[in-house]
């Protein structure tokens, strides 16, 4: 019985070792976070389904956590030389880590609400940590007050959905189209995922902390729980949100067009990132708005070619995190002191652009081959004015970077040969793209 | 290769890799006589600009050279794919080398011109993305065969002509959709102009010949009076504005926007014809015109190139006199400005001729005889240019030494001039069934009832 709980106890223990032993030394930290995560990969791979009504382990839930298990491990081993207290932050990267695996599993609204929290408050925390950067604690409090007010708009729509049906069960609070308080009530946690996940119009803290935040800190934040949320909305597509696919394709459209439209016009290189996941979320919601298996089957694929690419883009940035902000125009001097890394970097960019040969091209066809095949027209027409965007504000760092080559270029090389792998990996699995379609179906439909 | 090369219209060399199982796409390639003839161009192109590349040793001489095997490996990959996702993957993949290349070596204005340049061919293609997409998800493959064999509705097909058209017109260019190129030209390091004009716009109107006509002839027949009426507008008026051009090489690259309104009309001509062997002519004749431009026009860049890190200068007003400095290149660039104009014997007359008898065949030959007044046109323009640039007082009569390199690379293509204009079978030959098999597809109606 307790076996299914392995993967969090694993996750659990190392995060209070790492609490107790930073105390007194520092150098245990990276061992006892990397045991922790791989035990609790390894306990994943033994996991079997108990039949329990609030907790699930099924393939959804053990996919997800694979997912995040593995994003998470290589993020705290890229991050770790450049985190400063060390001891804190990876003790609240992993109990956020604890929180993506509760929001898999749980079955039942007060247990995901759980997560939930467990997820944002080492966030909040995550988010406005910062030695010298003001504009990191602003970004923080931003984060805070909104996260809050969508904690009450989730908390409000489960206690709707109680009153509807009298059960904080997901199968056992499923609403039919009629019941008007059950769907605001759905509506309303719907609305808390979508500002979770950072999409149009409850946006407004994803653009500060990807510009303000210790970026080291912050790529966590900004990247791993989108896949835990997303799988949850997956989960609760058949109970609750059966009726909302119409909303998650408003929601989606309006944040492509919203996103490429304030990256277009930003001058902070981190903060067009920001306005960019936005558009790049709303692509996933266009695919998921199908309410197809096979649309969400891509719209996960796209989610992890995403994330994986931000990852590594983050990777190659951290460097640079000495300075508060990080002006477009000032890459130009990061692409003379480290040419190999702005070819990695501008590799990135084109694959997030969605430019061939990578796997963000493949990801964007397999998207509009989706919206084609259902005759979603309108999202398709949304898709043709902003791609273009795109393509101008991700091309236009690889011009500030590559095109002023002009004088002598240094030949320091932060030799990182993982990152350098990772980036090859961006154009070496845009071949083998049908293993990642596969994994997401085996996630989503369990075979 | 071109040895081993049997005639017969059929798929050669071909070899199939499961790719997108999920989305019914696989790496499929595989040659036909017109993949053959594009393909030899593109590596022939290609070795001629690198050969280029390494002796004026520009900045980064070897990532310019890795791009340039990169644009070869993209185009190759181009004319050789038989998967229409696999097409489309080249034909916007070879876009990021130019577009760096553009770039980093390109002169002042190269950033908005780069720009310029692919955000013009993106947004196009994207359309025509859409319609790939939509013509596969119907016909449940991507293979040029089965999207050939499918129907579609009138509508279906117009829509679908129209999305395609805008992503090859753009990139071919046709008429309205040209602002990018001349920017792009006169910006671009030598190199990248020769194979923009030579290959790069030659994935237009070879993406029409495989994936427009045969995909969607009844809208084609509908909107064949559009596109010619467009194609005499590009072959005229750009023609015309030619003649106001002071920089050498934003004339060129006028000169090959009017060059690609030939291949165009003599896709689009074939609508007006009844017998069968004319349609094969014109479709021909549009194929020769591609590969003779590819010769001409990149051939006049390069010289130019050459002539240009000598004077310094693009102005034509700036330059004359030139054939006493440079007599090797006075009397090269007159043999392509003869190809240009299409000259009897050179590979210009006999595309262009070609065409033209197509046009004169049909219904409308009208078109016929507008096109051939281009002839003219094309005299006083590139013959206007040529006096001006090469004879006259000279500023300087101390003769240029030219790298004997570059002596043979320009003799070369002045001799594929010649040998295509003399011996056009060497082409006919082996593309003449794989070109009757298109035409019989491209002119099959296919509405659905």
């Amino acid at each position: 019985m307790i076996m299914i709980w392995q993967p969090e106890i694993c996750i659990l223990v190392g995060l209070l070792s790492i609490l107790l032993s930073s105390i007194w030394r520092d150098d245990l930290i990276l061992p006892i976070s990397v045991v922790s995560v791989l035990g609790a990969l390894y306990s994943l791979y033994t996991i079997s389904e108990v039949g329990l009504s609030y907790w699930s382990s099924d393939m959804l839930a053990t996919g997800g956590k694979a997912i995040v298990l593995l994003t998470s491990g290589l993020i705290i081993l890229m991050v770790y030389q450049y985190l400063d207290r060390k001891g804190m932050s990876v003790t609240l990267i992993l109990s956020a880590i604890l929180g993506s695996m509760v929001v898999l599993s749980s079955q039942d609204y007060l247990l995901l609400f759980l997560g939930i929290e467990l997820i944002a408050i080492p966030s909040y925390v995550l988010c406005s940590m910062s030695n010298q950067s003001d504009y990191a604690s602003e970004a923080g409090l931003k984060y805070f007050v909104m996260g809050s007010l969508s904690t009450l708009l989730f908390l409000y729509g489960v206690s709707l959905l109680y009153m509807a049906t009298g059960s904080f069960d997901f199968a056992a609070a499923i609403i039919s189209g009629k019941e008007i308080i059950g769907q605001i009530g759905a509506t309303f946690v719907f609305t808390a995922f979508v500002f979770k996940i950072g999409l149009f119009p409850f946006h407004y803290w994803v653009p500060d902390v990807y510009q303000a935040s210790k970026m080291s800190l912050s790529i966590w934040v900004i990247s791993v729980p989108k896949v835990a949320y997303l799988l949850a909305i997956y989960r609760l597509q058949s109970y609750a949100f059966s009726t909302l696919a119409p909303l998650a394709g408003i929601v989606g459209a309006t944040s492509l067009l919203f996103g490429v439209l304030m990256a277009s016009v930003q001058a902070d290189f981190r903060r067009m990132l920001g306005y960019a996941s936005i558009s790049q979320m709303g692509i996933v919601f266009l695919l998921v708005s199908t309410y197809d298996q096979f649309g969400w089957q891509l719209a996960l694929s796209y989610l992890v070619v995403y994330v994986f690419s931000l990852v590594l883009l983050w990777q190659i940035v951290l460097p640079l995190d000495q300075e508060d902000l990080l002006p477009i125009q000032s890459l130009s001097d990061f692409a003379k002191a480290y040419p190999l890394q702005a070819v990695g970097l501008s590799l990135i960019l084109i694959s997030m652009a969605g430019i061939p040969l990578t796997i963000g091209f493949v990801a964007k066809v397999s998207a509009i081959y989706l919206l084609v095949q259902q005759a979603y027209y309108y999202s398709l027409a949304i898709l043709v004015i902003s791609l273009p965007i795109a393509v101008y504000y991700y091309l236009g760092v690889v011009r500030v970077m590559l095109f002023n080559l002009n004088s002598q270029i240094g030949q320091k090389v932060l030799v990182n040969y993982y990152t350098m792998l990772g980036v090859a990996l961006i154009i070496i699995l845009s071949l083998y793209m049908d293993t990642l379609f596969s994994f997401s179906r085996v996630v989503l439909q369990g075979s | 290769m071109w040895l081993n090369f049997n005639p017969s219209g059929d798929l050669q060399y071909s070899f199939v890799l499961p790719w997108l199982p999920l989305l019914g796409s696989q790496l499929l390639f595989g040659m036909d006589g017109i993949s053959l003839i594009m393909v030899g161009l593109s590596i022939f192109m290609v070795t001629i600009v690198s050969v280029h590349a390494i002796t004026t040793q520009p900045r980064y001489q070897m990532v310019l050279c890795a791009l340039f095997l990169m644009i070869e490996f993209m185009l190759i990959g181009l004319f050789s794919a038989q998967d229409a996702i696999v097409f489309f993957l080249c034909y916007e993949g070879v876009m990021v080398p130019m577009y760096i290349c553009v770039g980093i070596w390109g002169g002042e204005a190269r950033m908005q011109a780069a720009m310029k340049f692919f955000l013009y061919t993106f947004a196009g293609s994207i359309l025509m993305l859409m319609a790939i997409l939509y013509a596969g998800i119907q016909a449940g493959s991507f293979s040029f065969e089965a999207l050939w064999a499918q129907s579609f509705s009138t509508v279906e097909q117009q829509l679908m002509f129209w999305c395609l058209l805008i992503g090859m017109g753009v990139k071919t260019p046709m008429w309205p959709l040209h602002t990018w190129l001349p920017d792009a030209h006169t910006q671009a390091p030598t190199e990248g102009s020769v194979l923009l004009a030579a290959l790069l716009l030659k994935a237009g109107t070879y993406a029409m010949l495989k994936l427009l006509l045969p995909l969607v002839p009844d809208a084609c027949a509908q909107n064949a009076l559009i596109i010619s009426i467009l194609s005499l507008i590009a072959i005229i008026y750009v023609g015309i504005l030619c003649r106001a051009q002071t920089d050498m090489k934003r004339l060129i690259a006028y000169a090959s926007i009017s060059h690609m309104g030939f291949v165009t009309l003599g896709l689009f001509a074939t609508y007006f014809l009844t017998d069968s062997k004319i349609v094969v002519v014109g479709l021909m004749g549009s194929i020769i015109v591609m590969v003779a431009h590819a010769f001409s026009s990149g051939a006049l860049f390069l010289s130019f190139g050459m002539i240009y890190e000598q004077q310094k200068t693009r102005h034509i007003d700036e330059l004359r006199g030139l054939y006493h400095q440079m007599p090797y290149i006075g009397t090269m660039f007159l043999v392509y400005v003869f190809s240009t104009v299409g000259l009897p014997t050179t590979a210009g007359f006999v595309g262009e001729w070609m065409v033209i008898l197509a046009a004169l065949s049909g219904q409308q030959a009208w078109m016929g005889v507008l096109a051939a007044t281009t002839m003219v046109i094309s005299v006083v323009y590139m013959l206007g240019a040529y006096q001006k640039v090469f004879y006259g007082v000279p500023k300087d009569t101390v003769p240029v030494q030219i790298n004997r390199v570059h002596k043979v690379l320009l003799g070369m293509l002045a001799a594929m001039i010649f040998i295509l204009g003399l011996f056009p079978n060497l082409m006919v030959k082996p593309m003449q069934t794989s070109v009757e098999k298109l035409a019989l597809f491209s002119q099959t109606t296919k509405v659905k009832r």
